[in-house]
């Protein structure tokens, strides 16, 4: 049988009554099955296969065949995002997350009351706002002891004028009386 | 598999891979696809027993669950699948020994229905379509069953039986003529009864 009379038959059989067909094609009908009678019957049992295609499966068999199919699969590997991962796996996974999140986890946030004067066009008033540390400005006193050394130089004793040369003690103390007394 | 896949626009042959990843979803999306139609099949190939249909339907996914390495990438999934439908009511058949018994009980029912009705009303008719069909030997009715049931085909049906396509072409085509032959006959029988 020649491949398009085989597709042709078939696309009758599926698609026409006999009644439908036009006379050329009942000739072929008759070539290929040989009547009216035995096209008609033979679409009834195509008509009738395809009506029972499809048949609902009860649910519970759904259901069973997925708890099998979870119970076989998943105390072994886990599948995660697309990968799927052996149970050891999972569990450095997930410690791995819980120590990243530990240390990278944000310094606690310092709040500083700041009292900002806001100058409005005839209207002085004050607003507080609250804004997080920005630049902090401590003032320390540093004492700092720095020994100073001072030089000094002597004048020449023979410029002294105390020392009176060539002359005795008693001359040097009534010279000094004089002196003192400024008589 | 993946939270966010989209398993709708996965191909059969894409989900089988994931299933043997252990992806239940994806074995969840192909049990949706072909679950009802291997029920269809089962139930025309295995004498309208239903429960029956669908223990066959449990056991076809239960084979896959356990084994599913036994899919090779590179097959085509609806073959496959119906190949191992085909597969199984073969068994069935031999296990029960019941094609014969099954003839049996059909022509003691052939005595029984006629009922000396000369109309052939529709519900008659579609009884001796039925028997036609299941007077064909199994190879035939699966064939047919896979041809104008779950239209597959003929390429997919070759590589069900392993054959030609040209060797397909030629059993369906035999088959409707045997087919048409036998309800003439059967309607025959009928009137000769009267």
């Amino acid at each position: 049988m020649e491949s398009r009379d085989f597709d042709k038959l078939d696309g009758l059989i599926r698609v026409k009554n006999y009644e439908a067909l036009s006379v050329e094609e009942r000739i072929f009908v008759s070539g290929q099955l040989g009547g009216e009678q035995a096209f008609t019957n033979l679409r009834s049992l195509v008509l009738e296969a395809q009506q029972s295609e499809s048949l609902l499966v009860t649910s519970s068999v759904k259901a069973d065949l997925v708890k099998q199919f979870k119970g076989k699969h998943q105390k072994t590997s886990f599948v995660w995002l697309g990968y799927r991962m052996p149970a050891y796996a999972q569990a450095l996974l997930l410690i791995f997350v819980i120590v990243s999140v530990w240390f990278l986890k944000p310094t606690e946030q310092v709040i500083i009351d700041r009292a900002v004067t806001v100058q409005l066009p005839g209207k002085t008033d004050t607003l507080m706002i609250q804004l997080p540390a920005d630049t902090v400005f401590i003032e320390k006193r540093i004492r700092v002891e720095v020994p100073v050394y001072i030089t000094k130089t002597e004048a020449d004793v023979k410029d002294s004028p105390e020392v009176i040369k060539g002359s005795s003690l008693s001359d040097q103390q009534g010279l000094r009386d004089l002196l003192v007394s400024g008589k | 598999m993946g939270l966010f896949t989209n398993y709708s626009n996965k191909t059969d042959e894409q989900l089988m891979i994931l299933i043997q990843d252990g992806d239940h979803r994806a074995f969840e999306s192909l049990y949706e696809r072909y679950a009802n139609r291997l029920n269809g099949f089962f139930r025309k190939m295995l004498w309208s027993d239903q429960e029956m249909a669908e223990d066959n339907v449990h056991d076809l996914f239960t084979r896959i669950i356990n084994r599913p390495e036994l899919y090779k990438q590179g097959y085509d999934v609806k073959p496959w699948l119906f190949r191992i439908a085909s597969n199984m009511c073969k068994n069935a058949y031999r296990k029960r020994g019941f094609e014969d018994a099954y003839r049996q009980q059909l022509e003691e029912y052939q005595i029984t229905i006629p009922s000396v009705e000369r109309k052939i009303d529709e519900e008659i008719q579609t009884e001796m379509l039925h028997k036609a069909l299941d007077q064909l030997d199994e190879d035939r009715r699966t064939i047919f069953l896979l041809r104008y049931q779950q239209d597959l085909s003929l390429k997919e049906i070759a590589t069900i039986f392993d054959l030609p396509e040209g060797t397909i072409k030629s059993r369906i085509f035999y088959i409707k003529k045997l087919l048409a032959g036998v309800i003439e006959d059967d309607e025959n029988v009928l009137k000769d009864g009267k």
